[in-house]
C-alpha cells in the first residue's frame, strides 16, 4: 500500500541523508589512504637512501637507478636495502646491487605504494612527484650535481610498476632532466591508459613481455585488460612527432618468474 | 634588506624563469610563431637524421630540446594565440613546431610549467589537415597522426590509422599504424622484435582482413573500445539482484580471482582454472567468463587469444559491470567472512579499484549492516594502517 505523501518525503530525505553520510565516510577513507601511501613511499625512500651502500655513493652519485617493484615483491623484504636478506632474491635485486657496485644511488618502491588509491592502472601524482624530487636530490648532489640532467637515471618497473615507471620518466624530462640521460627498463608491464606512454622521443626503452603457452599469463592478461581497463603496450612520441608502440623483447615465461631476467639479456638458467 | 633588482633577480633564479622572460619583455606573438617554426626545422631534421649527434654523459640538450624547453616554460598566452594561428594558417614546419609543443604542455603534469587543456577545436583540424595532406613529408603526417592520440580515441581516428597504413610505401610505417590502431581498439598483436618478416605480415595482414570486416563494429567509450553491435551498450548497467546473490556465495573466490586477473597476485595455472570455474561468472558476468574459458585451448594452440576472442571480452566488459562485482564482494567479505586472509584480500582490493562514489552507489541496493561492516573495515584499515 502507498505511504502518505509527506511520511514518503521524509523517508527520501532521511535516505538522502544518510547516503551523504555514507559517500562523506568513503571520500574520507580514500583521501586517509592516499596519504598514507605518499608516507609509505617517501618511508621506502628514505630506506633506500639511508642503505650504507648508497650512503657511500651518495658523496659522488654516477646515476641514479629507481626500482618499482611489482607482483609478489616488497621493497622491505626483497634485500634490495644492503645487507637485509631477501625471501625472494630476484634479479631485480641483483640488479639493484649491481648498480650500486657501479657508483648508482638506487631507490627502490613498492608498485602497489605509488598506486592511486581506488585506481590501481595508474600511478598517484603526488607519489610520482615524491619519487620524481628524490631522484633530482641525489641528482643534483656530488661533483656533477647542479648540471641539470648530467647523470644517468635508469627506471626499472616490473608488473604494476611499469605505469609508475613510465610516469616517472615523464615527469622527469618534463622537469628539464634530458631523455637521452634516462634508460627506462619495463618487464611485463601492466600501466593504465594515462601512463603508457613515453613523451620524450631520447628515453631508451627496452621492453620485455612475457609470452608463450601459459594460459594464466595470457588469458588473464586479457581480463585484465577487460577488467581494470590495464594496457601491456607501451608507446613513445618519435623524433617525428609520431606515436609508435615500443617492440618488446619475447619470453617464453608465466608473468609471475618475468622478474628472474635481465631487461637486457637472456633468460637466466 | 636586498636591493630591489637583487631581489627580483632571486626570484627569477627560484622560479625558474627562462631567458625569454627574464630578460625583461614577453615575447610577441610573431616572435613565437617564428620560434615554432624554427622548432618544426629541428624536429624534421631530427626526423630525418640530420640532427647533432646525440650524446653524453655530460649531456647537453639538442636545439629541438633546448627551443622545447623554454617555449614550454615561456608566458603562455602569446604561446597559445602563436600555436593557434600557427596550425590555422602557418607553413608546415610551423605547424610541426606548434603541435609539438602543443602536445609537450598538454601532456605535462603541470609541475614544472601550466599544463595545458585540451583544445577540443583542434580534433576537427587535425582530421582536415591529415585528409588534405599529400604524404611528402612524413614528420608532418607523423606529428598530426601522432596528435590525435592527445584526444579520446574515436571510430574515425581508427579510420585514420587505418588509411595511413594503407596509403604509406613505407613497411616500418604501415606497421606502426596497424599496431596503433589494433592497440587502441584493445587487440594485441604478437609481433615483437624477433619476429620473422613473413610471421609479422601474416599477423598485420590477418588483422587487416579482420579489420575489414569488422570494421562497422569499432566503436569507443569515453576513449575505452568497446565492440558494438546492434544490440551491445557501450554502458555498463547495474548489477541484478540474481548476480548480487551469485557474488555473495563465494566473495572471497571473486576477490582471488580479480586480483589473480590482474597482476596483483601469483597462483598456479590450475588454481587459476578453478578459480575461474568456480566464480568466474560472477566478476566477469556469464559472457565473459564462457569467453575466458573458451580462451584456454586456443592460448594452448597458439600461444595467444584470436582477434575476435579480445574484442569479444571487451564487449562483456562493456555488458557487465566487473569493478562494482569486485566492490561488491568487498563488502560481503567484511559483512560474512572473518577469516584473516580473505578480509586481507578485500582490504587489497579496496586500495585498488573503486571510488567514493563507486562504491556508494554499488551498496546502495544492500543491508544497513552490509554497508555499515564494509565502512567497518574500511576503518578498520585507517586505524591499523594495513
Amino acid at each position: 500500500m502507498r505511504k502518505l505523501h509527506g511520511y514518503t518525503a521524509m523517508e527520501d530525505r532521511h535516505a538522502a541523508g544518510i547516503g551523504l553520510r555514507e559517500l562523506s565516510h568513503w571520500a574520507n577513507h580514500y583521501a586517509a589512504r592516499q596519504g598514507s601511501r605518499n608516507q609509505e613511499i617517501a618511508g621506502q625512500i628514505q630506506a633506500s637512501l639511508t642503505d650504507p651502500e648508497n650512503m657511500s655513493n651518495m658523496a659522488n652519485p654516477r646515476g641514479v637507478g629507481v626500482i618499482i617493484l611489482g607482483l609478489n615483491q616488497d621493497a622491505a623484504a626483497e634485500g634490495v636495502f644492503g645487507t637485509s636478506c631477501s625471501q625472494d632474491r630476484t634479479e631485480l635485486d641483483d640488479k639493484a646491487s649491481a648498480m650500486q657496485a657501479k657508483g648508482f644511488v638506487t631507490l627502490t618502491v613498492n608498485a602497489d605504494s605509488l598506486a592511486q588509491v581506488g585506481r590501481f592502472n595508474e600511478p598517484s601524482d603526488s607519489g610520482v612527484q615524491i619519487l620524481a624530487n628524490a631522484v633530482l636530490g641525489v641528482s643534483a648532489a656530488g661533483s656533477m650535481g647542479g648540471q641539470g640532467g648530467s647523470l644517468p637515471v635508469e627506471i626499472t618497473g616490473f608488473s604494476r610498476g611499469g605505469g609508475g615507471a613510465v610516469a616517472l620518466t615523464n615527469r622527469l624530462t618534463e622537469s628539464g632532466v634530458l631523455g637521452r640521460s634516462i634508460t627506462l627498463n619495463l618487464i611485463d608491464p601492466y600501466m593504465g591508459p594515462s601512463s603508457n606512454t613515453v613523451n620524450d622521443p631520447g628515453v631508451h626503452v627496452s621492453l620485455s613481455r612475457s609470452t608463450g603457452f601459459h594460459w594464466q599469463s595470457v588469458g588473464l592478461a586479457v581480463a585484465a585488460v577487460g577488467i581494470a581497463h590495464f594496457t601491456r603496450d607501451v608507446y613513445q612520441v618519435g623524433a617525428g612527432g609520431g606515436k609508435t608502440r615500443v617492440p618488446a623483447t619475447p619470453y617464453d615465461l608465466p608473468h609471475s618468474q618475468m622478474d628472474n631476467l635481465w631487461p637486457f639479456g637472456a633468460v637466466m638458467p | 634588506m636586498y636591493p630591489m633588482r637583487l631581489r627580483f633577480a632571486w626570484l627569477l633564479m627560484v622560479l625558474q624563469i627562462p631567458e625569454v622572460w627574464a630578460g625583461g619583455q614577453v615575447p610577441t606573438v610573431t616572435e613565437t610563431r617564428a620560434r615554432l617554426a624554427e622548432l618544426g626545422g629541428f624536429v624534421i631534421e631530427e626526423a630525418e637524421g640530420r640532427g647533432p649527434k646525440a650524446e653524453g654523459p655530460p649531456y647537453v640538450r639538442t636545439p629541438r630540446e633546448e627551443s622545447l624547453y623554454q617555449l614550454a616554460r615561456a608566458p603562455r598566452e602569446p604561446v597559445r594565440e602563436a600555436i593557434d594561428q600557427g596550425l590555422k594558417g602557418g607553413t608546415k614546419e610551423e605547424q610541426i613546431g606548434a603541435l609539438t609543443l602543443y602536445r609537450w604542455i598538454v601532456s605535462s603534469s603541470g609541475s614544472y610549467f601550466p599544463k595545458e587543456p585540451l583544445n577540443p577545436s583542434y580534433l576537427p583540424l587535425l582530421y582536415d589537415l591529415l585528409a588534405r595532406d599529400d604524404g611528402s613529408l612524413a614528420a608532418y603526417t607523423g606529428t598530426l597522426a601522432g596528435s590525435l592520440s592527445l584526444y579520446p580515441t574515436s571510430r574515425e581516428t581508427i579510420l585514420v590509422y587505418m588509411a595511413l597504413a594503407e596509403h604509406t610505401a613505407d613497411a616500418k610505417t604501415r606497421e606502426d599504424y596497424l599496431l596503433l590502431a589494433s592497440g587502441e581498439i584493445g587487440i594485441d598483436l604478437p609481433i615483437y622484435k624477433q619476429t620473422p618478416a613473413l610471421e609479422r605480415e601474416k599477423i598485420l595482414a590477418d588483422f587487416e582482413a579482420w579489420f575489414a570486416k569488422n570494421k562497422n563494429q569499432i566503436a569507443f567509450d569515453e576513449g575505452r573500445s568497446v565492440l558494438a553491435g546492434s544490440r551491445i551498450s557501450t554502458r555498463p548497467r547495474v548489477l541484478t539482484q540474481a548476480e548480487r546473490q551469485r557474488i555473495r556465495k563465494d566473495p572471497a573466490c571473486v576477490l582471488e580471482l580479480l586480483q589473480v586477473s590482474t597482476a596483483g597476485m601469483q597462483v598456479t595455472d590450475a588454481r587459476a582454472q578453478t578459480l575461474l570455474n568456480q566464480c568466474g561468472e560472477a566478476l566477469f558476468g556469464a559472457e565473459g567468463a564462457k569467453l575466458l574459458r573458451s580462451m584456454k585451448p586456443e592460448i594452448e594452440k597458439s600461444g595467444t587469444a584470436t582477434f575476435d576472442q579480445q574484442m569479444g571480452l571487451a564487449a562483456a566488459r562493456a555488458q557487465y559491470p566487473m569493478i562494482d562485482a569486485g566492490l561488491l564482494a568487498v563488502a560481503y567479505v567484511a559483512a560474512d567472512d572473518p577469516d584473516p586472509k580473505h578480509r586481507e584480500l578485500a582490504k587489497k582490493t579496496l586500495d585498488d579499484i573503486g571510488s567514493p562514489e563507486d562504491i556508494t552507489r554499488v551498496l546502495k541496493g544492500e543491508t544497513k549492516e552490509v554497508r555499515k561492516k564494509a565502512m567497518a573495515l574500511a576503518d578498520e584499515m585507517n586505524e591499523t594502517g594495513g
